[in-house]
């Protein structure tokens, strides 16, 4: 089986693990650098190699004399043994992308560890529908449209759909769930500063799709608590 | 020449079929290459049909809008989206893949035409109803409008109640018929009918992508089969497969559609790759490296494509047993593929690499294919693919894997254009096409990848991201233009194009550069072998039982 006894939060706590925790943001912003980085470096060689390949090979460069035994019309192809390079190239390529994505699942396992262990968590029921989100507290306060939520504490979220499929995504926090109809999907963020976040359905589900928003506000801890002590109180 | 060839040769001429020129002819072909050209002409015009709404859709997300703003409303433009998705996938990509197929793949194996040449034409017109039972359901209150995934429950009557979507999940299931018996004539052909001394392992590389192809489809498509009749059946007959509430609606359609979906992607992409494979070799005049580990490549990538479709639901209700397991066959299946590249890539050097349009595009769709390939690493990574799902990296990532496979695919039509016509293209404007075409692909797509954070299927998006979304506009509008000018280099080439002759490439080696542009109707006279490790076409009359020739 897996092991899940990530301890959390684990935000910059340990230099020496290999593989990216902490907040959402921080994890990834650091793998996405570290492929952006290898991606283009890799693209680049291998792109500009084949643009010096198809010149310096380009017709008429080529010497007079022609020792490579060319495609002829009707023949079959002669059984030649040219992998040797091929297989080479493809044990490096292999090596990278294998080390990349195994060095990113220490950070896969830590995402996906059972956050509302967590000491101190807030837990919101998201509930999807046709075209917005409403938001249930633990104490059975709801609102539609807006999250509130407080800042450098973990909050988790419950996310389903009362119709369609949908998906609840926020692109400054690195939420993303998708919202199906009797299920429950469970996510989590922590937002490392405060102010206003949007956030969006991900998944198209009809015709006011492009316009089911959501805020999330992000208070300061003192904030937050005097915010969840008067809640009841306006509605 | 004997009497029995001679009477052969002038029945083939006609074969009762009225001449190319007349209607009639077309209505009742069953020709494999009269049927290769209705099917790659048929396509193009879903292709210009596909084209248009996604400038539509490229228009509205000029600007982000408000409701109501733009050209589209909100209904329109998920309408176009999900259009645009289902006619680029299955009504032009496959449909002009399989047209070059038809015309190709018998030619290049020896056999004279499909084996089952009627259901050959009834796929053919099952595609052309198909398609226009999709056109007619535009009018219908509306097309379907949950996107080209036809994610339940969105896709059922209480959230899609109009005519039109029913119309268009009945055009996708007569699609899949077509397409499943397609696959089965291509299978017994390959399998059956190749000259003596052509075996599986040497066949040319189309044909090897082609087998290929039609092996996954006979396997995706029942998948897609069997979830589009029980959909039909709650639209049409009111039952509740796909219920509106619970998981089993939502979960069910999406392990379904993915099932298929995802061998899809090669099933558009393997014969690209086949055509690339064979304009790499006869324009660098070298055989492609490594030719068995090619072909082993593409047969190890044909069986894990039944196995990766879950990385389409990363974020949907799988556990995270299941998820790494899956992360690992993604990345398995990207390994082939590297090794694909460095063929193609190996087969340059030491090459006599003649610059002319069918390689130009297909040394560009490489480049796009290896751009599109880095990208969907990042998505391999499951951590990334969270973030990325649902949003314009997906978008750009797989626009440059299909729309390069769909370059591989205009390098097909411009290699086999001179055998199919018997005219050669124009090479000018052939290279102009081409610089537009290659230009105005990337001012499409890779500005998208850095206006990834876009959700998709949404024309609201973040003000900063402006520029890169007029950029790609601009970039659409480029690309659209770059196939007026192949469709004119074309059409004028037709008529004023200079004669071909059998074979106006120096180092072509397939059969069908053997024969006369355009071949024959019977394609040639006797019997072709490879027997003796060579070409070579045997009389008719001279059959080791000593029976008489049958294919009257």
């Amino acid at each position: 089986m897996l092991d899940f006894s990530f301890s959390f939060p684990l935000a910059g706590s340990n230099i020496l693990q290999i593989f990216p925790t902490g907040s959402r943001n921080f994890i990834f912003d650091q793998i996405f650098f570290i492929f952006v980085l290898l991606g283009t470096i890799v693209g680049v060689i291998v792109i500009a190699y084949m643009l010096i390949q198809a010149y310096r090979y380009r017709e008429g460069s080529a010497p007079k004399k022609d020792d490579v035994d060319r495609p002829k019309l009707g023949e079959l192809p002669p059984p030649v043994d040219d992998g040797n390079k091929l297989l080479k190239s493809l044990l490096l390529s292999a090596v990278v992308v294998i080390a990349l994505v195994v060095w990113t699942y220490g950070s896969l396992l830590y995402v996906e560890a059972q956050p509302s262990q967590v000491d101190g968590a807030l837990t919101v029921e998201v509930e999807a529908y046709q075209f917005g989100f409403l938001f249930t507290y633990p104490d059975g306060y709801q609102s539609t449209g807006v999250l509130r939520a407080p800042v450098d504490r973990v909050t988790v979220l419950k996310i389903t759909s009362r119709d369609v499929l949908h998906n609840f995504g926020s692109p400054d926090l690195r939420i993303k769930a998708d919202a199906a109809p009797g299920h429950i999907s469970e996510t989590w963020f922590l937002a490392e500063s405060t102010g206003t976040y949007d956030s969006a359905c991900y998944e198209l589900c009809g015709a006011g799709h492009s316009y089911m928003k959501a805020d999330i506000i992000i208070l300061e801890n003192s904030e937050f608590e005097q915010w969840n002590k008067t809640k009841n109180k306006g509605s | 020449m004997n009497k029995l060839l001679q009477t052969d040769g002038g029945h083939s001429d006609d074969h009762g079929l009225p001449p190319m020129s007349s209607i009639k002819r077309w209505l009742v072909t069953t020709n494999h290459k009269d049927i290769g050209i209705l099917y790659i002409v048929t396509s193009l015009f879903f292709l210009v049909m596909g084209g248009v709404l996604a400038l539509l859709i490229r228009l509205q997300l000029w600007l982000p809008r408000a409701p109501g703003e733009g050209l589209l409303s909100a209904f329109a433009y998920n309408q176009s989206v999900t259009a645009h998705g289902l006619i680029m996938v299955f009504w032009f990509l496959s449909p002009f893949a399989f047209g070059f197929a038809n015309y190709i793949v018998p030619l290049q194996i020896g056999a004279r035409d499909l084996a089952f040449p009627r259901l050959n034409a009834l796929s053919y017109w099952l595609y052309l109803i198909s398609g226009i039972l999709l056109g007619i359901s535009f009018f219908q209150g509306g097309t379907f409008n949950g996107g080209w995934t036809v994610y339940a429950p969105l896709n059922l009557p209480a959230f899609t109640p109009q005519v039109g979507a029913t119309s268009a999940i009945l055009a996708l299931f007569i699609f899949s018929v077509a397409i499943t018996a397609g696959s089965v004539n291509f299978l017994t052909t390959i399998h059956r009918m190749r000259a003596k001394g052509m075996t599986l392992i040497n066949m040319p590389l189309f044909t090897w992508t082609i087998l290929l192809t039609v092996w996954m489809m006979l396997f995706a498509f029942a998948a897609l089969l069997a979830a589009l009749m029980i959909l039909s059946s709650d639209r049409i007959l009111g039952t509740t497969y796909f219920s509106t509430t619970g998981t089993q609606g939502s979960l069910l359609w999406t392990h379904l559609f993915w099932f298929f979906g995802h061998p899809e992607v090669y099933i558009v992409f393997f014969p690209a790759l086949g055509a690339m494979a064979e304009i790499f070799q006869t324009f660098t005049g070298k055989r492609i490296v490594g030719r068995k580990w090619f072909i082993a490549a593409l047969v190890l990538v044909t069986v894990q494509s039944f196995v990766v479709w879950m990385h389409h639901m990363f974020l949907t209700g799988i556990n995270l047993e299941i998820k790494t397991i899956i992360m690992i066959t993604t990345i398995g299946i990207s390994l082939p593929f590297d090794l694909m590249v460095f063929a193609l890539i190996y087969t340059l050097i030491k090459g006599r690499i003649q610059f002319t349009t069918p390689f130009l595009f297909a040394f560009g769709g490489l480049i796009l294919f290896i751009i599109g390939g880095i990208t969907g690493v990042f998505l391999g990574a499951v951590v990334l693919d969270y973030e990325f799902r649902g949003t314009y990296w997906v978008v750009a990532h797989f626009h440059y894997v299909m729309v390069g496979g769909v370059t591989g695919l205009v390098a097909a039509i411009y290699y086999w254009f001179p055998k199919i016509t018997g005219r050669m293209y124009d090479e000018f404007l052939g290279k102009v096409n081409f610089v537009l075409y290659f230009i105005g692909f990337n001012l499409l797509y890779f500005p998208l990848f850095i206006a990834w954070e876009t959700p998709r299927r949404v024309f609201t998006y973040p003000p900063s991201l402006i520029p890169w979304h007029q950029m790609a506009t601009i970039g659409g509008l480029i690309l659209a233009v770059s196939f007026a000018v192949m469709l004119y280099n074309f059409f004028v080439s037709l008529s004023r194009g200079e004669e071909a002759g059998p074979s106006p490439w120096k180092y072509a080696s397939t059969l069908e550069w053997a024969l006369p542009s355009p071949p024959p109707l019977e394609n040639w006279e006797g019997t072709p072998t490879y027997e003796n490790g060579k070409l070579e076409f045997l009389p008719d009359n001279i059959k080791t039982d000593g029976g008489e020739s049958t294919h009257e």
